[in-house]
């Protein structure tokens, strides 16, 4: 039944610019690693400008308009060399002038796209805009009042406002994982969800499958994990369909996430409809980028996901899939670039394919486990290096090579020492491994004629029989060599 | 003690060991404690002490005015209540910021602070700037320095009474749609209107950014130009004021005038029924002596002039609706006692706040919101910015003709304390002549040229093109020299 | 148009509170103002172009990326707060508010 709809997503993503101080004043806008602006005394980060003090003027700030501008080519938007900043007006306590400054009818950057990795080929999402604006406070809620921290007022942002072109909680969680990857690649953006750096609002809504029209949409806001925006995208799909299945309508509204109970909650819709009287902010002027400036900063994009994903797939003939997993991923791509870098030049397809099935295997899943970046785990490019060497010339064997890695993520001691002190190296000496295979093929005479017959299936068997007695030393390739030998 | 002094005959009495800058001081502060006008919101008397201390010190190391370095030096100095103090209060004449003592000081304070001059105090105006006859302060109105019971004229009704009564030598005020000219005219001093941007606006509690302007009120027109050096000059705290090297003004009024290479335009929508005849007849004398210098003086049109007044109300209240926002009790302000045990409603708290703005205040943020909400703005706010280009390029043309525009400030001289108050439109068309500069950015000023068969001063409004501030001061200096 | 509605609905956006005696008040002189500006309207639209929304048609001041550590007071606060109300303006160094819900 519910296959007669379809879902249609647009994204709204908010990131805060990682510069130094603010949009419009010259207040920090990050302190020092691992700190937010938001942790440190409240109110401490604010000076006459931020907290909108009667008279105080904004004043922009120039690396905002860059990193708005590589975040526009690096998605191939129309950069605008004329953009307006508008006064959005309401109030609210985190809201220190009574408006916010935004762009609203001539954003920095229009139309543009975005390739996400997909099933068999990459796809296409269009991108609406890109403006700039500057954040609100943080309003902590207690019992019987509100406290108002305006640390984070006047911290940049950019809204990267999608077209309604996902069609899932999957394709949504692809482009959100894309974007993300793009901004902290760029190094605009410090890409932390939980301390708010990169917030999304997902629109969403249904129709029936062949309809040209949108459906009524819903606004779910403020989540902060990709996981958490896939679940709470795909409840509020299947809420809807419910809704609509039932007979009912899908009401316009903001809804949040409750990410305990996994729904979708309607946020009491507002006494009155909004009206942000938007007008230009006479204190600001147009905002004027030149040609020259903007090819300047073309020429200083690094080298970005999609192209990345090119070149993995041409120079180490890695999969679509695999070079997808590694150019949406900043700390992996580096881990894996500093780690191919350790092997002579030549064909490097062999050792990049297994550097990234230890990357995105058991490597990620010992980081995501321990909550600890890779960058920042005793593992590094060269234990990687050493280990795939002895695992791809048979000198340990794959779960050998699985145990050195939980060693070496533990204790960051030397491959080689690992493998000798835990005892890992396979058997690869044929005298030792042929009285064993000729013992498995004595103790089960049917399999062995069965193979000879010619069902090639049960080699494993034998190979299996032949770790489990050598306590999984035995080299598996050299097994199989000596089976086909004695049964020869 | 002479009652008005300029600033050179004050920087001589230094010189000549006549008085030093405490003594002046403490004669200004004496003069401040007896005057009857309301011009002084707050008085700065400790902080002026310590100014003026430093100053006689000074001189004593000296022996001479610092004329370069210190152009105001120890110069008894008023400043608009609507220019922020750091540590001394700021109300904008408004009951909503009563008690705010501001964390830091505008840049135009900054700079004539650094010039030497001594602070007396804050100046009484209407409310928020808005107001054209000072009627509007939640301090009580200004009274009018020489004719009891007429208004000084406003917003700048204290800096503009206080010049003319010697209560300061020179005073800052604020210039939105002729809120430091038509005080100028009705209290009979000098007012200049710098082209906008001239002049930092950091500080500056704005009403409406893109015509609000900073500018001197003085007793001549040499003592603006001495403070105009002081505070005009690109500023980075304000991406408004205009970036490059700024123009000399004091050093420009000793080249000698070439009357036959100025053309003074009049415009003919300036003189229509409705202006003062011995208005009229002033303005008659004034073309009549720039004739004789050998002037031009020709007939103009700026035709859309009828519309400047629409479009400033639409302009101005809707840009002070917002500029207005942040005055929600949060931050600074008065706000409710006990607001935890005000049961906590944000919206009646808002309310509460921003319920001592004064009716004035209130009735042009309604328009402001109304004229920007959704639905309207496009017959309203966008409007009234399209019909401003047509009164920028009515400008633009007479300007290929002419260098100056000549005509009166005021339809009138100033008027009786009540007289309008109670019909805000009749208020708003006395800025008529003065609104037109600030649409389009002009420098213009006021400098008195003649009183009424009542006494009362009338004046003389000249505007250049943008940027002209120099030349505008220069033929302004002359006409005022010219008895 | 309903000027009184207009009002009441406009002073809600604006925070503004007026009493109806107000509403009537500012009510007719919004309407005699607004009939006054309706002369806009009577400027033929084939004069218009561009709206001049500002006197300088300049581009914007542009500030480079320093940051300047905030000061503080002399009682070591955040120099912002010596502005706010300071019987009931504050909790801790953040402003209070009534509760939002």
């Amino acid at each position: 039944m519910q296959s007669e709809f379809e879902a249609v997503i647009g994204l709204e993503v908010h990131c805060q610019l990682s510069t130094r101080s603010k949009i419009f004043c010259a207040c920090p806008a990050r302190m020092t690693e691992g700190q937010s602006v938001a942790d440190i005394t409240p109110n401490l980060n604010t000076c006459p400008v931020c907290t909108g003090q009667p008279g105080a003027l904004p004043v922009l700030n120039k690396k905002v308009v860059e990193y708005a501008v590589l975040a526009g080519l690096a998605t191939h938007c129309e950069i605008q060399m004329h953009s307006v900043f508008s006064r959005k007006n309401y109030f609210y306590p985190d809201l220190p002038k009574g408006y916010q400054i935004s762009q609203y009818d001539l954003p920095v950057c229009g139309k543009g796209w975005l390739e996400i990795p997909g099933g068999s080929a990459p796809k296409r999402i269009g991108i609406t805009r890109i403006h700039l604006e500057e954040d609100a406070g943080k309003n902590v809620h207690e019992v019987g009042y509100s406290a108002v921290n305006l640390n984070r007022a006047g911290v940049p942002l950019i809204e990267i406002v999608s077209e309604p072109e996902m069609f899932s909680a999957e394709e949504a969680g692809a482009y959100l994982r894309t974007l993300h990857s793009l901004v902290v690649t760029l190094g605009i953006c410090d890409g932390n969800m939980q301390e708010g750096n990169f917030r999304c609002d997902a629109n969403v809504s249904v129709r029936k499958r062949g309809a040209t029209a949108l459906g009524t949409r819903a606004e779910i806001k403020n989540v902060n994990s990709f996981r958490f925006i896939e679940k709470a995208i795909e409840y509020e799909i299947q809420r809807q369909i419910q809704v609509v299945v039932s007979g009912g309508q899908v009401v316009q509204e903001t809804r949040g996430y409750d990410s305990d109970k996994n729904v979708t909650l309607s946020q009491r819709s507002k006494e009155e409809a909004h009206d942000y009287r938007y007008f230009p902010d006479p204190d600001l002027l147009p905002l004027r980028l030149t040609p020259e400036w903007v090819e300047k900063l073309r020429g200083a994009l690094p080298e970005l996901p999609d192209q990345k994903r090119a070149r993995y797939s041409e120079q180490y003939k890695l999969s679509s899939q695999d070079a997808g997993t590694l150019s949406n991923s900043k700390s992996l791509s580096d881990f894996f670039e500093r780690t191919i870098a350790l092997f002579p030049a030549g064909d490097l397809s062999a050792p990049a394919k297994a550097i990234v099935n230890f990357l995105t295997g058991e490597l990620t899943r010992l980081s995501s486990e321990a909550s600890v970046e890779l960058a920042q785990s005793k593992v590094t490019p060269r234990h990687l290096a050493d280990l795939v060497q002895v695992s791809l010339s048979g000198v340990i064997s794959s779960s050998g090579a699985k145990q050195v890695l939980i060693s070496v993520w533990n204790s960051g001691a030397p491959v080689d020492s690992v493998i000798e002190k835990e005892g890992l190296k396979q058997v690869s000496d044929v005298g030792a491994l042929e009285p064993i295979v000729q013992k498995i093929i004595d103790s089960n005479p049917s399999q062995a004629a069965e193979l000879k017959a010619g069902k090639e299936k049960l080699m494993s068997f034998f190979v299996g029989q032949a770790m489990k007695a050598s306590g999984g030393k035995a080299n598996p390739a050299l097994v199989s060599q000596i089976v086909k030998k004695l049964l020869a | 003690m002479k009652k008005i002094q300029s600033i050179a005959e004050v920087h001589d009495g230094f010189d000549n060991k006549a008085f030093t800058p405490l003594e002046l001081a403490q004669e200004y502060l004496g003069r401040i404690h007896a005057s009857q006008l309301n011009a002084f919101l707050t008085v700065s008397e400790e902080k002026a002490i310590f100014q003026a201390k430093k100053a006689t010190a000074e001189l004593m190391k000296w022996g001479r005015v610092p004329r370069e370095a210190q152009p105001l030096f120890g110069i008894p100095f008023g400043l608009k209540d609507n220019l922020v103090t750091q540590g001394l209060r700021t109300t904008c004449g408004s009951r909503i910021l009563e008690n705010y003592v501001p964390p830091y000081s505008a840049t135009v304070v900054e700079r004539v602070e650094k010039a030497g001059a001594v602070i007396l105090g804050k100046l009484n105006m209407d409310e928020f700037a808005m107001g054209s006859s000072n009627e509007n302060s939640a301090f009580g109105p200004v009274q009018h320095p020489t004719h009891p019971g007429y208004v000084p004229g406003g917003s700048s009704g204290g800096s503009a009474s206080a010049v003319a009564a010697g209560l300061c030598v020179a005073a800052l005020g604020s210039d939105t749609g002729g809120s430091i000219r038509l005080p100028a005219s009705f209290c009979g001093v000098t007012g200049v209107k710098p082209t906008y941007g001239r002049v930092s606006r950091y500080g500056l509690v704005a009403f409406a950014s893109s015509l609000d302007q900073i500018g001197p009120l003085t007793n001549s027109v040499r003592d603006s130009a001495t403070v105009l050096d002081v505070i005009s000059g690109a500023d980075p705290m304000d991406s408004t004021s205009i970036q490059g090297v700024s123009e000399k003004y004091v050093a420009g009024l000793s080249a000698p005038m070439d009357w036959s290479k100025v053309r003074i335009g009049i415009p003919k929508e300036y003189f229509v029924s409705g202006v003062q005849a011995e208005v009229a007849a002033s303005m008659q004398d004034a073309i009549k002596w720039f004739e004789k210098q050998g002037a031009q003086c020709v007939s103009v049109t700026l035709p859309h002039t009828s519309y400047a007044v629409s479009v400033y109300y639409v302009v101005a209240v809707s840009e002070a609706s917002s500029n207005l926002a942040r005055f929600d009790g949060v931050r600074f302000g008065v706000r409710p006692e006990g607001l935890s045990s005000s049961q906590g409603d944000l919206l009646s708290f808002y309310k509460q706040v921003r319920t001592r703005f004064g009716d004035e205040v209130k009735r042009r943020i309604l328009l402001g919101t109304f004229a920007l909400s959704s639905g309207y703005s496009d017959q309203y706010y966008q409007k009234a910015c399209q019909v401003r280009r047509l009164i920028q390029q009515d400008f633009t043309a007479a300007f290929e003709k002419v260098d100056f525009i000549l005509g009166p400030v005021a339809p009138t001289t100033a008027f009786k304390l009540g007289e309008k108050s109670q019909d805000p439109l009749q208020m708003y068309l006395n800025d008529i002549f003065t609104i037109p500069a600030n649409l389009a950015g002009l420098p213009a000023l006021s400098v008195p040229c003649g009183k009424d068969s009542a006494g009362l001063p009338i004046g003389l409004h000249l505007a250049g093109r943008l940027y002209s501030d120099s030349e505008l001061i220069r033929i302004a200096d002359a006409f005022e020299r010219r008895a | 148009m309903d000027m009184n509605a207009i009002s009441r609905s406009v002073a809600k956006l604006a925070r503004l509170e007026l009493s109806e005696e107000e509403v009537t008040t500012f009510s007719d002189q919004l309407k005699q103002v607004l009939t006054y500006i309706d002369q806009l309207q009577s400027v033929p639209e084939s004069s218009l172009g561009a709206p001049l929304y500002h006197p300088l048609e300049l581009p914007t001041l542009l500030r480079e990326d320093q940051a300047k550590t905030p000061q503080l007071d002399s009682e070591g606060r955040p120099s912002m707060l010596s502005a706010a109300s300071q019987t009931d303006g504050l909790i801790g160094t953040a402003y209070k508010v009534p509760p939002i819900l």
